[in-house]
């Protein structure tokens, strides 16, 4: 199997991607100092935890199944220049005129900087390893992502978003036939009478639930009841 | 006598018609949803969230606390009968459970567990009365910093419990900590992460996640499995022999007290309980060879286990406001829907709900042995139901259900989006029940850290100057230095591997 597509690798960096996210739009926030923070500090901080924890979690699997010849030529030398990056960066960044705000921002912040020196890690290897080393890992070494079978996750999600584009549209009653009919194509066994009479008895029980037991203010068919 | 009155308060409101309604209401529930595979106590309390808002406080958490403890009962239902477990919690009672049923004493097995879990309810529920009141005033001495150290206690033992990756679950808390930001900051009024979405203002609302990352993702993961049905077993006389009740009273008793404790533990819970049980039981007897082939103890300890902890982590929720597993973070969930802030102060300004609620666990219990003994025969009927059946069902009852929160479509259109996201969680192994618990005290966590340093002025060392917060993060940090620990590792990773087989 790929060493990329481990579940580990891949949990880590679906951690990154969301904590690049929260930086990239917490970015307006102001983060305001320990005192008096800021609408942007928690977040902030969060977010650089967040890159931390998603880089150990997709190298530790990565250096796991890593030969030994390939940690000297790669990963030695990769983590020495990380290393040093973070104090370099640090301290002269500022001494340059010419580079923008939010550089010398984050080469001021100790625990940004070595949330960026972990994704640079990140890349670095990213790129080294199957060029250099191998991607390719022995079985059993780690557990790789099953194939999602795209059917179910998609005809359920179709379903529900069917479901809030028709209800204040058409109603509930034509809102719950569109979702009971696509999320049963998702199914693997698919019987036209059992989703009809699966329609009839859930249009009955939700009308009597929602409309008339809980009196909820929801149109049965729009502009009829 | 302070005890005795806030009983009688709490048994006053229980028995109000409407309360025990309601609670009758959600032991059926809860034994229905238990004897169905396919969906648990999590999914369903997720899915009534929205509807608990159109009750009374009292009534909508009696009835949440009623599901959860009925589906351990009707967890065992289907263990024995068809050796498919309706709960994670009665997976053990599997081994045993329908080995015994294969011999005829299906019954025997049913009534056991039935009588054993009111046992372990009963004995549950004192305990929550006994330490309730204690762990509250201690909890009202606590200042911001506390707090603070308290909740992340909370948050690091439970991820440390539960199963699979420790480091993976810890980024999980995280990332519910993170989700739990978005909207108006309280201080400033700043809006984050709300991408002009008048919806988000508030907050994201904590019903359509649960609802997509429970609901939804484990609707699409049991469509993609196919789920076999094989037929039940004969239930036959339900009075167990003389040797059989000889031998599970002991049983139970040890079960019960096991799952006391692992229940108030944060990340313990019925699943942990009924699975530490099984494996005392088979240390403690003296014929192990007959375990895995109808030990009737084999029945008896966990059911009574997984009864007691789901009583007992009512504790550290009712006490002081931190959830100690996913249904837990539900009801806190299903708290604040209701405008109430947990944590001690809700048994001081709120006595009237805390006892009533208590009690109503109590008499919640009676009613279950009378629902699942004698009715046994209507919920065996319910397993010839197939999935495909349920599995739109489940799916419109979240949909609708997310829409009345606030009448509006965006809340359907989350859990469309959070189901996509908590198959993805699932797909790469990264559980929710973290996530979950980040996100239930993300707001409060903020807020308690930013007093905390505002009091301090920027002070960090607040958090180890104060005596309570200082022992705090002491166990905490003893709590992760331990995880990592190559001994306990592989020892902690043992245990999971028996639970996953």
């Amino acid at each position: 199997m790929n060493r990329f597509l481990s579940k580990d690798f891949l949990s880590g960096v679906m951690f990154i991607v969301f904590g690049l996210t929260a930086l990239y739009f917490g970015n307006h926030l102001a983060l305001g100092t320990p005192v008096r923070m800021g609408p942007g500090y928690v977040p902030h901080k969060l977010a650089c935890i967040m890159l931390i924890l998603g880089g150990i979690i997709s190298l530790v699997p990565l250096f796991g199944t890593a030969t030994r010849l390939e940690k000297e030529a790669i990963w030695i030398p990769v983590g020495v220049a990380v290393i040093l990056f973070i104090p370099a960066a640090h301290y002269l960044v500022p001494l340059f005129d010419s580079v923008p705000p939010w550089l010398v921002a984050v080469a001021g912040d100790w625990f940004q900087l070595i949330a960026t020196a972990g994704l640079l890690a990140l890349l670095l290897l990213g790129a080294l390893v199957p060029i250099f080393g191998t991607a390719r890992a022995a079985p059993g070494a780690l557990e790789p992502v099953e194939a999602p079978k795209w059917k179910p996750i998609t005809m359920v999600t179709i379903g529900i978003v069917l479901f809030a584009v028709l209800l204040e549209r058409t109603g509930m009653l034509p809102a719950l036939v569109a979702l009971v009919l696509v999320a049963s194509l998702g199914s693997e066994e698919f019987k036209i009478v059992e989703v009809i009479g699966n329609m009839v008895v859930l249009a009955i029980l939700s009308i009597i639930v929602f409309k008339i037991g809980l009196g909820m203010n929801i149109a049965v068919i729009e502009g009829v009841w | 006598m302070d005890l005795l009155n806030n009983l009688f308060l709490g048994l006053t409101v229980a028995v109000s018609f409407q309360n025990l309604l309601y609670a009758l209401l959600g032991c059926m529930v809860g034994t229905l949803i238990g004897v169905l595979p396919g969906i648990g106590p999590v999914a369903t309390i997720a899915m009534l969230l929205p509807i608990t808002f159109h009750l009374p406080p009292t009534a909508s958490l009696i009835m949440l606390a009623g599901i959860y403890y009925g589906a351990q009962y009707g967890g065992s239902t289907t263990s024995i009968l068809v050796n498919l477990p309706g709960e994670a919690s009665s997976v053990v009672t599997c081994i045993d459970g329908y080995q015994m049923a294969r011999k005829g004493r299906a019954g025997a097995a049913l009534s056991i567990s039935a009588v054993g879990s009111f046992f372990a309810g009963t004995v549950g529920t004192l305990i929550i009365v006994l330490f309730a009141e204690p762990l509250t005033r201690m909890a009202q001495k606590f200042g911001p910093a506390d707090y603070c150290s308290l909740m992340a206690l909370g948050l690091v033992a439970a991820v440390v419990l539960a199963s699979g990756s420790v480091a993976k679950a810890i980024a999980m808390v995280f990332l519910g900590l993170l989700f739990g930001l978005v909207g108006t900051d309280v201080n400033t009024g700043a809006q984050r992460f709300t991408f002009d979405v008048p919806e988000l203002s508030d907050g994201i609302d904590f019903a359509p996640i649960a609802m997509g990352l429970f609901g939804i993702a484990e609707i699409v993961i049991n469509l993609e499995r196919r789920m076999e049905r094989t037929g039940a077993i004969k239930v036959g006389s339900l009075w167990p022999t003389r040797e059989e009740i000889r031998r599970s009273i002991p049983a139970v008793i040890r079960g019960t007290a096991l799952g006391s404790i692992l229940g108030v533990l944060p990340g313990g819970g019925p699943t942990l309980g009924a699975f530490s049980a099984y494996t005392l039981e088979k240390k403690l007897s003296k014929h192990p060879e007959e375990f895995g082939k109808g030990a009737v103890e084999g029945v008896a300890s966990p059911e009574s286990a997984n009864n007691a902890a789901a009583q007992t982590s009512f504790i550290p929720m009712l006490t002081l406001g931190i959830p100690s597993n996913a249904v837990m973070a539900l009801m806190v969930g299903a708290m604040i829907i209701q405008g109430i802030q947990p944590g001690p102060e809700v048994m001081t300004k709120k006595p009237d709900l805390f006892w009533g609620m208590i009690v109503s666990m109590w008499i919640g219990n009676l009613m279950l042995v009378i629902i699942n003994l004698p009715m046994i025969g209507m919920w065996v009927k319910l397993l010839t139901l197939p999935y495909r059946f349920l599995a739109p069902a489940i799916l419109l009852f979240c949909a609708i259900g997310a829409y009345s929160l606030q009448n509006s479509t965006f809340h359907v259109l989350q859990v469309a989006m959070f189901g996509v996201l908590g198959y993805i969680f699932v797909r790469l192994g990264c559980e929710g029940a973290p996530f979950l618990l980040g996100l239930v005290l993300g707001p409060q966590m903020e807020e308690y850290f930013r007093r905390a340093m505002l009091l301090s002025r920027g002070d960090p060392m607040v958090f180890l100057q104060r005596p309570i917060s200082l022992g705090l993060l002491i166990t905490t940090a003893l709590l992760l230095v331990l995880m990592a620990l190559p001994s306990i590792k592989k020892a902690r990773e043992e245990a999971f591997q028996e639970e996953e087989t």
